[in-house]
């Protein structure tokens, strides 16, 4: 009697720990599947980061700014003499 | 009796129905395999290529480079590669016709191509698709359309920045520069993963991540892009101005051993890989080594203070302006009669140098020269750095003795040459050279004394106040400095013809904060002089550079330069 009864609860072992792989190996596919997911979306948010700071470094460029100062504003650097410095 | 009889007689007729059903099973299976093997052998084949495991590439991006505050120097951006398939599109007409629609192309040059490789598996059709173009070209939804992601490298500044950050090949990989110095860094590793893919190759199914992604790393520069700007102009206009060969300039902070900015002129742009060519690649800032002529006095200044017996007062008698060593023959450009040590450098007299050489040991001098960084590697790493020249004293003739005390007979690098100005600039300390935040940090090391250090400070600040240096002051700054004009070796002897123009400036003189070297070579115009040539170019920069840095104007005789001081000219023209 006793001995049968082992050999049940040893069945019930066998049987939870084949489910329990089941369920464990989707869990891993399932969690790999959103980590690719992630990844791939940090890539695609960190390259339209880069195009926003090359377009953002094109348009801030110091030969632009220079020009834009110059031509369309008729800015110019001040003379030495109109210069007063604060403290 | 009969009821035993009739259950074997069961049990018998049970047998021979099972045995019969096992056999005609194992006949449907023998049937099934011979089938599969000999009837339908490519359908299968067909079916096993559309569902196969694959291991793929998990891509990653290049780090981004930046400046010291923040602005990009180089950066990777996705671009999209198109590919067509001519055996789906060879008959659909109004298809092709979108297609070039969409690309701005005439439809029959579309044509021509598809018809003329219609057996090939794909077509690239460019490899500059714009993010609508993409768009336009996958809304279309067209079987036989594919796209191709590759990363292609920016660098927002261009020739500016050309030589100092490099660039990488078609791959990203890095090939000159920084981008070679720190690939590894900035590469990142690729991941991979298995993957069920079918017969178009579309993931069907992503499985197992094998090996982790890890993106580049971005990096970030010690260089200042708005410095970096100023002195590349300035050097840019003296270059052309002076129709010189080439120039460099370097700048950096001599308390740390930043390097702030770094350039050379002819450059090139990196964006454009036509004007790629080697011969404009080299960084000669690092790589070009030069006599440094007059701007090595100090150095021999300050051997004669550390030796004790001179002090800054100390005077030197060089009439008649020339002084015979065996069969050679050292001269001034006149008789400049008695000098102290501030004369020396402020006439920049070449006998006083001898003089005060000749009072010490050829290993003195050697020495100091050493202890200032020269002969060895400034701690920069970037490709091609060059050692110098400088000799064992042990090998040195009297006349060697002599020519090394005004800065012939050994060679140095601009870096090298403003790693040594540092020395008297910060207190007396060899500081390693650095480009990238976060690097190796090596001790600084003590090579002269503090109190020798000022002293040839105070007397460089005269030489610009009112020797040869005067076009190098900056206004409402104390600017200490020495010009050097070398000439250049021609077929192993010196000429007249062909000069280099050097200015090595610290500044302010009252606290230094920068170091700057301007190296224009052989200058063809009206001036060849370093006091009429590579002078203004300091000046021009470090207007700029003490505004964008937020250096406050110096206390000490500053006024007096203010007053005096003509309007000049900014590079830049800019008051931002």
């Amino acid at each position: 009697m006793k001995m049968n009864l082992f050999v049940l609860f040893l069945a019930i072992s066998v049987f939870a720990s084949a489910l329990a792989l089941v369920t464990k190996r989707e869990e891993t596919r399932n969690f790999s599947k959103q980590l690719e997911k992630l990844e791939s979306e940090r890539r695609a948010v960190k390259q339209d980061w880069a195009k926003l700071i090359l377009r953002q470094s094109n348009l801030a460029s110091h030969s632009r700014v220079e020009q834009v100062a110059r031509d369309a504003l008729g800015m110019k650097l001040p003379e030495a003499k109109t210069v007063v410095s604060t403290k | 009796m009969s009821l035993q009889r009739k259950v074997t007689l069961d049990f018998r007729n049970r047998r021979k129905v099972t045995l019969a059903l096992f056999f005609i099973m194992s006949l449907i299976l023998i049937w099934g395999a011979i089938d599969l093997q000999i009837n339908e052998p490519v359908d299968l084949k067909k079916r096993a290529d559309s569902r196969s495991l694959r291991i793929k590439e998990i891509p990653t991006d290049r780090g981004i480079i930046f400046d010291k505050n923040k602005d990009p120097l180089a950066v990777s951006v996705p671009h999209y590669a198109l590919e067509v398939d001519p055996r789906k599109l060879i008959n659909n007409e109004e298809y092709q016709n979108r297609i070039a629609t969409i690309l701005d192309w005439n439809p029959e040059k579309l044509q021509k191509m598809i018809s003329a490789k219609k057996h090939r598996k794909g077509i690239p059709l460019t490899r500059k698709l714009t993010t609508e173009q993409k768009k336009a070209l996958s809304d279309l939804g067209i079987d036989g359309v594919y796209f191709t992601e590759y990363s292609k490298r920016h660098y927002p500044t261009a020739n500016v920045t050309a030589h100092l950050i490099g660039f990488t090949d078609r791959d990203d990989r890095g090939q000159e520069g920084i981008e070679k110095l720190y690939d590894t860094t900035l590469q990142g590793v690729v991941g991979e993963r298995r993957v069920l893919q079918d017969a178009r190759r579309q993931v069907v199914k992503s499985l197992q991540i094998i090996k982790p992604v890890e993106p580049g790393k971005d990096l970030y520069l010690t260089i200042h892009a708005g410095v970096q700007y100023a002195a590349y102009r300035a050097l840019e206009k003296a270059v052309i101005k002076n129709q010189a060969s080439s120039g460099s300039v370097v700048v950096m902070n001599p308390n740390n051993g930043n390097i702030l900015a770094l350039t050379n002129y002819p450059s090139f742009n990196p964006n454009i890989s036509s004007e790629k060519q080697a011969h404009l690649y080299r960084n000669r800032a690092v790589t070009d080594k030069f006599e440094p002529g007059s701007t090595l006095k100090p150095f021999t200044i300050a051997m004669a203070l550390e030796g004790g017996v001179y002090a800054p007062d100390s005077i030197v008698d060089t009439s008649p302006g020339v002084i015979k060593i065996g069969r050679n023959k050292v001269r001034d450009a006149k008789d400049y009669g008695v000098l102290n040590l501030t004369g020396i450098l402020r006439h920049s007299s070449n006998v006083g140098s001898t003089k005060l050489a000749f009072d010490h040991s050829p290993k003195a001098m050697w020495k100091i020269l050493w202890a200032v960084g020269f002969g060895e590697k400034t701690g920069l790493k970037l490709n091609g750095e060059a050692r110098g020249d400088l000799t064992s004293h042990v090998k040195w003739h009297p006349f060697d003795h002599a020519t090394h005390s005004f800065g012939y007979g050994m060679t140095v690098t601009a870096v090298q040459l403003a790693r040594a100005y540092s020395v008297i600039a910060n207190g007396g300390w060899l500081v390693s050279l650095g480009v990238a935040r976060g690097g190796a940090i090596f001790p600084r090391v003590r090579a002269i004394k503090e109190s020798t250090a000022r002293s040839v400070l105070d007397m460089l600040a005269v030489a610009v106040n009112e020797g040869t240096g005067k076009n190098a002051r900056v206004q409402g700054f104390n600017v200490a400095g020495k010009t050097g004009t070398a000439r250049k070796l021609l077929d192993g002897e010196y000429t007249s013809k062909a000069h280099m123009a050097l200015f090595a400036g610290i500044i302010p003189a009252d606290a230094p904060e920068l170091v700057s070297i301007v190296v224009i070579d052989e200058p063809r115009g009206e001036h060849y002089t370093g006091g009429q040539v590579a002078a203004p170019v300091f000046s021009e920069i470090m207007n700029e550079a003490t505004r964008l840095l937020n250096i406050e104007p110096g206390t000490s005789g500053s006024q007096a330069v203010i007053e005096n001081f003509a309007t000049i000219s900014s590079p830049l023209g800019s008051a931002f």
